[in-house]
């Protein structure tokens, strides 16, 4: 482990081992065991993919190849207080880019979000949806 | 009819829902518009009587969210955006006072949508709304008889391929000695596409139905319901109805005397256009890095865990079921959004009658004030205003992805943010697809310019990619140059 190692939640870790503890040891269970860790920690630190990789019984390198191609997987903390505009085409025709303007720097772009007719959508740091929001809103529940 | 017995035992066992009652529109959409605060509102003003409110999902109509359906006997009555029009109606309607009854009358029925919204996930409450009705016609036919009726109606796999599906179940089933698999598609992970996801939140039960026919016809040993990981709500939903179902003897077939024999096993995806490719889908659930397979072996030989496999779309199991209930005309279920007043799911009846002129009108649109349909979304095209009034095929309507664009929309921008959308999601297996989805995006910006060479390129994407991300990553670029070559000039 190096020191810029980021630190993840010990508690959220402790429940995850325990979720994958009670998955069988088999492949199919790869996918599985990573998003019970991820669903408790919301990202994978090291830690966590080899814990996985030990109940499965898999290589290290092989878990990484599978937790590295799947895009909600994190293998980074997600940002506290970030929220992600939906830019998906509807979005788009609905003004999305107003809306990272109102709050640039609290903002990441996401793909689609799959609520097309409530366009333009948000996401909350919890992944908590919200539809058909008007610049102002946003800027207001940014800063709330 | 002996076979009606079984279905009357299960319809006993479980509370009809009384009416007349107040179902609010959860689920993710409703959710969104945070319609629970007029669930509470709704609740607060029956005082006593708020046993007759009950949460359901979405009915589809997204442009109406937030609000809430009035049930009684005869008629049911959907209030729409309730932030602008209070709950007073809602509670008058409830109390006897809806208006003109006869505007509101009929239920819609029957189809994929038939139950949508008007349930609150209870299998009593499905029970009571034919829920289950189709299985149990299927199970007093053949596999033989089934594979032939669906063969004759013509059913075909809904996820876009339009394979028909008596002849996949057909090829599955010809494995005599083998464990049979069944995988089943929620992945839905087509920009512009949300259709499964209504569809399990609001009637999962309609799903499980469908497996337990196509396993009534095929024989499997497991099925692996693949449900996309952000649908959250829709996975809830599934497995609290495979719960319910289970305690009631329906899924190991004990409700009608019968031991089935499947394992119904659920799954989310990670994210992922990719992951909607069947053959990503295998490798996902066998634990392996989410990228196609060569084919052949397919999957109805080899597929999952080398297992003869049957792999359908949600929404073709769910069309399976109405077939053995009061089988309406050919349906597909279209996610509508974009520049369109009444944006959301619509079952549009693909007849041989129904136009894009007549779904546009449906959704409020005004077809001479739309620019384009772009259709399929990142693998899709663009359908221009002088096909409207063409009749909509079954096979040429992919996943049922629409987002109609408006006057202000711009077609070259649209074009590139889906070639980068593609190159995005590239998932670098094969050659073509990893450096000729970046090509692609580069060569676009200077679309005119470079028109031969992005020609070419198509081609070898097409031709050669190992699935068809990367081989429709150039369909909606080749659409757009070739209907709005005027949007790309310099």
């Amino acid at each position: 482990m190096t020191e810029d190692t980021p630190q993840f939640d010990l508690g959220a870790m402790q429940a995850g081992m325990t979720a994958v503890d009670e998955l069988p040891r088999s492949r199919d269970q790869l996918l599985p065991a990573l998003q019970a860790l991820h669903d408790e920690l919301h990202w994978l630190p090291r830690e966590a993919i080899s814990y996985a990789a030990s109940h499965i019984r898999v290589p290290l390198s092989e878990v990484y190849a599978t937790a590295t191609a799947y895009s909600e997987l994190r293998l980074e903390p997600p940002m506290p207080g970030q929220w992600h505009v939906c830019t998906g085409v509807a979005c788009d025709l609905a003004g999305a880019s107003e809306l990272i303007e109102a709050a640039p720097d609290r903002v990441a772009r996401a793909d689609c979000q799959f609520l097309c007719a409530l366009a333009p959508v948000v996401a909350d740091e919890h992944e908590q949806l919200y539809g058909r929001v008007t610049a102002d809103e946003f800027r207001e529940r940014v800063n709330q | 009819m002996t076979t009606l017995q079984p279905l009357a035992r299960l319809r006993e066992r479980y509370l009809t829902p009384q009416l007349p009652r107040i179902l609010i529109h959860r689920g993710t959409a409703g959710d969104a518009v945070g319609v629970s605060e007029y669930g509470d509102q709704i609740r607060a003003a029956l005082g006593d009587r708020t046993g007759a409110v009950a949460d359901a999902a979405s009915d589809g109509a997204n442009w109406a969210a937030p609000s809430a359906t009035v049930m009684h006997g005869t008629f049911t009555r959907r209030f729409d955006r309730l932030d602008l029009n209070g709950i007073d109606d809602v509670i008058a309607c409830f109390n006897g006072d809806c208006g003109d009854e006869a505007n509101y009358a009929g239920t819609g029925g029957r189809g994929l949508t038939a139950r949508l919204g008007r349930n609150d996930g209870t299998l009593g409450d499905v029970l009571s709304q034919a829920g289950y009705g189709g299985l149990d016609r299927a199970l007093s036919v053949t596999p033989e008889e089934l594979l032939d009726r669906l063969e004759k109606v013509g059913l075909t796999g809904r996820g876009g391929a339009h394979f028909p599906v008596a002849m996949k179940w057909r090829l599955a089933a010809a494995h005599t000695n083998e464990p049979r698999m069944l995988v089943v598609n929620a992945e839905e992970g087509e920009p512009g596409v949300f259709k499964d996801r209504h569809m399990l939140e609001g009637d999962p039960h309609r799903l499980i139905e469908g497996i337990l026919i196509a396993h009534h016809a095929v024989g499997f040993q497991d099925a692996y319901v693949y449900i996309n990981g952000q649908a959250r709500q829709a996975r809830a939903a599934f497995e609290r109805a495979l719960a319910d179902a289970t305690e009631a003897g329906i899924i190991d077939g004990s409700a009608w005397d019968r031991d089935f024999g499947l394992q119904i096993h659920v799954r989310s995806g990670a994210g992922g256009y990719v992951c909607g490719e069947e053959s990503v889908i295998l490798n996902s659930i066998e634990g392996e890095r989410p990228v196609p397979r060569f084919k052949p072996p397919y999957a109805t030989d080899a597929g999952l865990f080398n297992r003869p496999t049957v792999i359908n779309n949600a929404e073709t199991l769910a069309a399976v079921t109405t077939i053995f209930e009061n089988p309406p005309p050919p349906t597909k279920l279209v996610s509508l959004s974009g520049d369109v007043p009444r944006p959301g799911l619509y079952e549009v009846p693909v007849d041989g009658a129904t136009t894009w002129a007549g779904v546009l009108a449906m959704a409020g649109a005004n077809p001479q004030q739309v620019q384009a349909i772009l259709l399929g979304g990142p693998s899709g095209v663009f359908v221009r205003p002088e096909q409207f009034e063409d009749a909509l095929e079954m096979n040429g309507l992919g996943a049922g992805g629409t987002v109609v664009l408006g006057p202000g929309a711009d077609i070259a921008q649209v074009t590139r943010d889906l070639a980068s959308y593609n190159q995005r999601e590239s998932c670098g297996e094969c050659t073509p697809c990893r450096e000729g989805s970046v090509r692609l995006v580069q060569l676009l910006a200077d679309a005119a310019g470079n028109r031969e060479r992005i020609g070419d390129l198509i081609e070898v994407l097409t031709e050669g990619s190992l699935c068809q991300l990367g081989g429709m990553a150039g369909r909606p670029v080749q659409s757009a140059l070739e209907q709005f070559p005027a949007a790309f000039a310099v």
